[in-house]
């Protein structure tokens, strides 16, 4: 009865309720629903009652419509309808791999079914399984030759499977049946050849790329395009003459693209110095106001030339006041003599225009206005600051402040310089003044909190920020709405220096969420680019996708979720107590009981705040009873809510870790510390081979890498310990370790690490910590050989002392607090800024301070 | 100079406050549109049943059932209405066709080609012998599924110190 036939009338109503869903009207589907299910006969109508289900949750019911659904498909469990709304009901869920199998049941029913085979193929795309859209891409070309989405789709899939000859010949095929009179503009065909000359340029055809993009020329609206396309193809085929022409015609379209210049010279092929310098020269000239032409001989000339041309180079510059110059100049300073150059003339000019206000003695012609002066000195303060002379750079930033105390820049810089020498309050301090000066930029707002998150402030940052996130809900929900990434992994480094796990998991939980959703969101592209036609977008789209979590953020946050996890497993968290216990290890018993009333007042001051924000949740709630913000209230409630104290207390750190691993294994495999992480990780599951994997991936990428070295020792002296192997595995071991150690013994290997890297401090702090951890007697030694400070050691600078003070105090060497302050107090000659190397005593005073430091040690000792 | 560098006082805090959430309110919209359409009709356009034909009769028809809540007009940007439009329904286009029927068939050529080469690499692979003791030990040292498994020691040829230095690799 439930799967009979309905009669005519029936029938058009349920025809109806397709047509409502397809065009969103929901509220009318669900009246032709009720008008069909309140006629008894058709009560328990399968399909029905599937698509009042489906219409239900478009409605944002989705416990109801779960509820029909099934109840439609139970009654009628042979309607390819019935299953192809289930799969429908699955995929708005999220649930894919679940959708397919209802897809595949559906066409089992009906395996002609045109819309089946399309939503087949959206979920497979999406699931990139390429094959098998190409499979169902050609089922579809088969049933409907004439549309126009069946070719595409299907070349598409040749050209993803990199199969470009077949894809090629798709799309050629394809263009022939459109017919688009020549003088006529179609952006639509337009796109359609670009992309057809994307693939042929993917394929190596150049010869036909050129021959097709020349022939269809004027049917294509990318005028530039055309024009870079075919700079590149004639060097490729090694028409050089025609291709400076191309690239001379860019240059005037745009002599700011240095791409063009780069083509230019290699279709100019100049031998000598003289003849690039010559072209540069005339470009100039035809260009007077370009900066380009005048920026990239610098890169070019060494010596006396390159004097010359910086000189004027600089002049104008300084005359006219242009901020960001030192930016542009930065990329010079790997080469020494350049810098000695720059440095000489800057600091030339900044002598002579303090007394005469002109570049060099003895000019004659107009004064410089008195902003030259104050350019000059802040680009000397980034000059000073970039080779690490941090108190001349504060000189000439002082210098230049005294004169003009509103310009933001100079205080940005300024926070800056306290940045790189190691006092983040400072450097926080001084960026608010910066904010202070314009509330209403948002770059500097943005800095600022930045600065205030290196410094820990995670309160006064989310303050900060709040200036700009929308009223009523708070700062933090907001900035995470809106997926402000760089707030959010910045946090993450803050909780984690400060020992708060729960808080730093739960920010990197919601930054994974976010690269969840944005590979989620390039769902509806594979229909929208297809009807229009924006394939080369599209493909990049799903190219981009297919590397998404290689992205910067991502990896910050999974490094310091793997980090947290890993400190998780080797200390858990059993009650709330014991997190306590560690920071106030360090601390006298009158600073602990300062601390102690200190937190009982944040605490309470948090929970206040924390019923502060529920009641204006509530009340917020019940204000907006609108209808936009009740389907987010239910989809946001989909989510596991994340809550910092279940977190951190993951019944399975190294599993949670292992999920953040992968996509990096994957995607970032050319960067060490992915392996190394991995290593980290493994070595505590206690997995030989991945161990191995992980060192030799890691070993292929840097050998001599300090990290590295000690996890190679740490794994091999676990494999020695190791005695009950399976044979194979040990067989695996054996071979392939061989091949990085050459059979020396540890101990000598360590040696031969220490000779080779006895000039950077890095590496014999990494050589040192292992000489410690395979002879515990030779602590002396090896406290002796970290804490180096002679003149043949090149990497003196803060963050690797910093890491060197760090790792005495975690415990990396036994016990050695007296070396320990010897070294400190030897760091603090060195840079006397820096407020870890601060004796302790101003620290006592601001127990915040001494809070601060403490955290860090934690997390440093976390340092693997 | 210093002089017209800006300094802006807090008061002009207001008139920016009010123009920063454009920005924000695009993303927001997107992820409105998003929920309503993944849910709904949106990229996959309606359920197969009705052929082409029949639809059409309905299109007469519709005017006349029900009457529509009025749509609300929208008072975003069309950036965000533009978003909206993604995940519409749209009828595929047709093309004229001429030539269709050589294409067609110089792609089922090809085709049938392809297939075979693959099954012929398949068998091969099925004919190699592995033991069962082999491929749960790669599975759990290495951590990878069943198939992965058992497809890197198939191309070793079943020798399982080279399938694993391979994946250790």
């Amino acid at each position: 009865m439930p799967n009979m036939q309905l009669p005519p009338k029936e029938s058009n109503l349920f025809k109806r309720i397709l047509k409502c869903y397809e065009q969103k009207q929901y509220k009318n589907g669900l009246k032709f629903c009720k008008m069909i299910l309140s006629n008894p006969k058709f009560a328990e109508h399968g399909e029905t009652l599937a698509m009042k289900g489906l219409t239900l949750n478009c409605l944002g019911k989705k416990e109801e419509a779960y509820e029909f659904v099934r109840k439609g498909l139970r009654n009628d469990v042979k309607s390819h309808v019935c299953w192809h709304v289930y799969g429908l009901l699955q995929r708005s869920d999220k649930k894919y791999d679940e959708a397919i199998k209802c897809y595949r049941n559906a066409l089992k029913l009906d395996k002609d079914n045109l819309q089946i085979l399309r939503d087949l193929s959206l979920l497979q795309i999406q699931m990139r399984d390429l094959e098998g859209y190409r499979e169902t891409r050609y089922q579809l070309l088969q049933l409907r030759p004439t549309q126009r989405a069946s070719w595409i789709g299907y070349a598409i899939a040749y050209h993803l499977l990199k199969d470009y000859d077949m894809a090629l010949k798709l799309l050629e095929e394809f263009r022939q049946t459109q017919q688009v009179p020549l003088n006529k503009i179609d952006y639509e065909y337009s796109e359609l050849i670009l992309y057809q000359n994307q693939v042929m340029r993917e394929a190596d055809l150049f010869q036909e790329s050129l021959a097709h993009i020349e022939t269809y020329e004027q049917q294509i609206c990318d005028k530039l395009l055309v024009e870079e396309i075919k700079g590149e193809i004639l060097l490729k085929l090694g028409r050089l003459k025609e291709a400076s022409e191309v690239f001379r015609n860019l240059i005037d379209r745009n002599a700011e693209n240095w791409c063009y210049y780069e083509g230019l010279e290699k279709a100019l092929q100049l031998s000598t110095l003289e003849e690039r310098l010559q072209i540069y020269e005339e470009i100039s000239e035809q260009h007077p106001r370009a900066f380009s032409p005048r920026r990239l001989p610098l890169n070019l000339v060494p010596g006396e030339k390159f004097r010359e041309l910086m000189d004027r180079f600089l002049r104008v510059n300084f005359s006219k006041g242009c901020p960001p110059l030192f930016t542009t100049l930065k990329s010079l300073y790997y080469d020494t003599e350049k810098v000695s150059i720059i440095q000489e003339l800057v600091t030339n000019y900044e002598a002579s225009l303090k007394t005469c206000d002109f570049f060099s003695p003895y000019e004659n012609g107009e004064k410089e206005p008195p902003t030259t002066l104050l350019w000059v000195q802040y680009f000397l303060a980034q000059h000073f600051d970039k080779l690490g002379q941090y108190s001349l750079a504060l000189d000439y930033i002082n210098a230049a402040i005294a004169s003009t105390p509103t310009l933001i820049e100079l205080f940005y810089l300024k926070a800056k310089i306290y940045k790189h020498i190691g006092n983040l309050r400072e450097a926080a301090k001084w960026m608010d003044e910066a904010q202070s000066l314009d509330t209403a930029d948002r770059f500097i707002n943005s800095k600022c909190a930045k600065y205030m998150l290196r410094a820990n402030m995670i309160k006064e940052a989310e303050e900060m920020c709040s200036k700009f996130t929308r009223e009523g809900t708070s700062a933090m929900e907001n900035l995470n709405e809106m997926q402000c990434m760089w707030f959010q992994t910045e946090c993450i480094s803050a909780y984690q220096r400060l020992g708060r796990y729960g808080d730093a998991l739960k920010k990197c939980h919601e930054v994974e969420r976010h690269f969840f959703e944005i590979t989620d969101d390039q769902f509806d592209f594979h229909t929208y680019c297809m009807r229009k036609m924006t394939l080369r977008a599209y493909v990049d789209l799903l190219r981009l996708e297919d590397i998404l979590r290689r992205h910067a953020f991502y990896f910050k946050a999974a490094r310091s979720a793997i980090e947290i996890y890993l400190k998780l497993f080797d200390n858990p968290l059993t009650n709330e107590s014991k997190q306590q216990e560690i920071n106030s290890e360090n601390l006298s018993a009158k600073e602990l009981k300062k601390m102690l009333s200190k937190q009982r007042r944040a605490q309470k001051k948090a929970k206040l705040e924390e019923e502060r924000k529920h009641a204006e949740r509530e009340r917020q709630q019940k204000n907006q009873k609108k209808k936009r913000d009740d389907e987010e209230e239910e989809a946001s409630g989909l989510k596991e809510e994340l809550i910092p104290e279940k977190l951190e207390r993951v019944e399975n750190p190294l599993e949670e870790a292992i999920k953040f691993l992968i996509p990096l294994k994957n995607l970032v495999a050319d960067n060490i510390d992915t392996h190394l992480l991995a290593f980290e990780i493994y070595f505590r599951k206690g997995k030989f081979l991945l161990m191995l994997q992980s060192v030799k991936r890691a070993f292929a990428i840097d050998s001599n890498n300090p990290w590295l070295h000690e996890c190679l020792i740490r794994f091999s002296k676990s494999v020695s310990k190791q005695s009950n192997l399976p044979d194979i595995v040990s067989k695996v071991l054996s071979q392939e370790m061989q091949k990085i150690f050459f059979n020396k013994n540890l101990e000598s290997f360590n040696e031969d690490f220490l000779k080779r890297n006895s000039t950077s401090l890095q590496h014999l702090l990494s050589g040192a910590k292992m000489m410690y951890f395979l002879d515990k007697s030779r602590q002396e030694k090896a406290i002796a050989i970290a804490t180096r400070l002679d003149e043949t050691i090149k990497d003196k600078n803060v963050k690797t002392l910093i890491k060197v003070s760090e790792t005495l105090l975690d415990g990396s060497f036994g016990s050695c607090s007296s070396q320990y302050e010897n070294y400190r107090m030897a760091c603090h000659n060195l840079l006397p800024f820096t407020c870890v190397f601060l004796p302790s005593m101003s620290e006592v005073n601001s127990p915040s301070a001494a809070l601060n430091h403490t955290a860090n040690c934690d997390v440093l000792a976390n340092e693997i | 100079m210093p002089s017209q560098l800006k300094l802006l006082e807090p008061e002009h805090k207001e008139g920016v406050v009010q123009g920063w959430p454009r920005l924000l309110r695009g993303r927001k919209l997107w992820a409105n549109c998003r929920k309503s359409s993944r849910g709904g009709a949106g990229a996959a356009g309606g359920i197969g049943m009705a052929t082409e034909g029949d639809v059409e009769l309905e299109l007469e028809t519709e005017t006349s059932g029900p009457e529509r809540p009025p749509e609300k007009p929208r008072k975003h940007d069309s950036g965000a209405a533009d978003l909206e439009r993604v995940t519409d329904y749209a009828e595929e286009k047709e093309i004229q066709s001429s030539n269709l029927e050589t294409a067609m068939s110089v792609i089922g050529d090809r085709r049938s080609r392809e297939q075979k080469a693959k099954q012929e690499r398949e068998k091969e692979l099925a004919k190699v012998t592995i033991k069962k003791e082999d491929l749960e030990l790669i599975m759990t040292e290495m951590e990878i599924s069943r198939a992965a498994a058992e497809r890197s020691l198939r191309e070793h040829m079943g020798n399982v110190v080279e399938a694993l230095i391979a994946l250790t690799n």
